[in-house]
């Protein structure tokens, strides 16, 4: 019989059978023309079939200085995926600065969602895929992919013997798709879509009123903390998430603004010239980050090929 | 993977300004205070700042203000980023105990300074506000300690009380915090400003989470 550690709660609950808390409502966006929901098929009229489309993808996670300064240094608690293997995705997830195991949550949580995407594929098809998909079909991915991960997260509690919190981490998501590109946001950093070759900020801004609060994936998420949405894949030609840490320097606070480095990150990736190597270099040169916390940095990219994949 | 000069891209990143941290630090600088007690406040508060200044990121996400009371009510540094504070005017001990208008005083300058934040889209972390006296306040206190209380409360402020010794009204104090108010230990005012300082440099660099934990108080705290 597993046994607690002292003045800690195990959750166990099982993984899959883990209901997500309610997501807000949907947030497609107008790009893509949001059926209502008395008449979903509505869109099928007006979207024809578009063919598949070719991605690349990069992706690197660095640990922060400002970790490097514990003894021993804290491990990186940052991961990031651009999965071009299959149905192009990117994943970012960023331990709890303060929970002494996020790095694992963060770890388990990108590789199964990636997974249960792999797992999905025939429902990914039908919601990003074919041109009638309604909203509710984006929604019900949505409260999967969340509660998915809250399963993760419960059952590292239990393998571990620890509270659920000690493993919670932010999660970002991209899923592309022939008609659109759907996003999740569980949390802080900042997911990046480039249309008619202009990056704009996607989702909500995800902290609250001081620098250092926002939300998880862990036992403590609730209702209305997260965020989906889709967008017309048709105008889109790079996707990019991104932890706090590296929009420091990629992103304005206020999120009005994305470096112009992104525009030229997306065309080295698109062109197959930017891979995990150059994104790792540019997280982790240590003048161009100066000045900044000295927070864990992630980023995943993906940027349709403009040279065979 | 060739052909890519990752340093064509240092000009195209984003200068963000550095998320602030303000603290305000609300002293008795009354009669009682006089000799020892205000030589040891004035040195733990240079070592503060001389601490702060020397932490790359703290020296710039830190404000500190210092407001005084002392037979009257002085804002002896409104709220100035660690790196930019250079000589400040050694405290003066004399008077009664204005507590309560001191900190009344602290929390609208801290209010200010949140909107300048705001304003200027920097963004903020919780502002600390330490309280620290050895005696009794000799003004209308309860008014401003129940506001106090209730930003505390409402997660709008973090507030540590300090009692300076043993003639600390430490029941006072207490009404002015949702913590527990401290005594400092002898006058290890050094001790608790080095504490502070670890401290704020801690939120300063904190990654977002609930909650950054502070080191023991044990080194000046007698409780």
């Amino acid at each position: 019989m597993h046994r607690a550690a002292p003045g800690r709660t195990v959750r166990r609950k099982p993984a899959t059978t883990r209901k997500a808390p309610a997501a807000p409502a949907s947030t497609r966006e107008a790009l893509v023309p949001a059926p209502s929901e008395q008449a979903p098929e509505a869109a099928s009229s007006v979207l024809p079939e578009l063919p598949a489309r070719s991605w690349h993808g990069a992706d690197a996670a660095v640990v922060g200085t400002s970790h490097l300064r514990a003894n021993p240094p804290r491990r990186c608690q940052d991961v990031a995926l651009a999965d071009t293997g299959g149905r192009a995705l990117a994943i970012v997830a960023d331990g709890a600065g303060s929970a002494a195991v996020s790095h694992l949550g963060a770890a388990a949580v990108v590789a199964g969602v990636r997974r249960l995407c792999r797992t999905l594929e025939s429902d990914l098809a039908l919601t990003l895929d074919a041109p009638n998909a309604t909203s509710d079909q984006a929604k019900a991915l949505a409260l999967r992919i969340v509660a998915h991960a809250q399963g993760i997260v419960d059952d590292l509690a239990e393998e571990h013997l620890r509270d659920g919190q000690d493993f919670r981490c932010t999660l970002l998501v991209w899923l592309t798709g022939r008609q659109r590109a759907f996003w999740l946001k569980v949390g802080d950093g900042v997911l990046i879509a480039e249309r008619d070759g202009e990056c704009l900020c996607v989702g909500p801004a995800g902290k609250g009123e001081f620098a250092n609060q926002t939300c998880f994936i862990g036992p403590h998420l609730r209702e209305g903390q997260w965020a989906w949405g889709e967008l017309d894949a048709n105008r889109l030609s790079g996707l990019a998430a991104m932890s706090d840490g590296a929009a420091e320097r990629l992103v304005a606070s206020d999120a009005s603004r994305v470096a112009p480095a992104m525009v030229k990150l997306l065309r080295g990736v698109a062109e197959a010239r930017v891979g995990r190597r150059e994104v790792f270099a540019l997280l982790a040169e240590a003048d161009s980050w100066m000045g900044t916390s000295g927070d864990d940095k992630s980023l995943a990219l993906l940027a349709e090929a403009s040279s065979p994949a | 993977m060739h052909g890519f000069d990752l340093t064509l891209l240092k000009n195209d990143l984003i200068e963000n300004p550095t998320a602030r941290c303000a603290c305000a630090l609300v002293l008795d600088t009354s009669g009682s205070m006089g000799g020892a007690p205000i030589d040891e406040l004035n040195g733990g508060m240079a070592q503060f700042i001389d601490e702060l200044r020397h932490d790359d990121f703290a020296s710039y996400a830190v404000e500190v203000g210092v407001f005084t009371f002392g037979g009257s009510v002085r804002e002896a540094l409104s709220f100035t980023p660690a790196y930019q504070i250079q000589d400040l005017a050694k405290l003066q001990a004399r008077g009664g105990t204005p507590m309560g208008e001191a900190v009344e005083l602290a929390i609208e300058r801290l209010a200010g300074r949140k909107a300048e934040y705001q304003k200027a889209g920097v963004s903020y972390y919780q502002p600390w506000l330490v309280l620290m006296s050895d005696g009794a306040p000799t003004d209308s206190w309860q008014a401003a300690a129940r506001r106090l209380r209730q930003m505390a409360q409402d997660r709008k402020v973090t507030v540590l009380a300090i009692g300076i010794g043993e003639g600390a009204a430490l029941d006072v104090l207490a009404e002015f915090s949702t913590r527990a108010p401290k005594r400092l230990e002898g006058m290890k005012f050094r001790e608790f400003f080095q504490w502070l300082s670890q401290s704020m440099e801690r939120v300063s660099q904190s990654t977002p989470g609930t909650g950054v934990p502070l080191a023991a108080t044990d080194s000046w705290d007698a409780i």
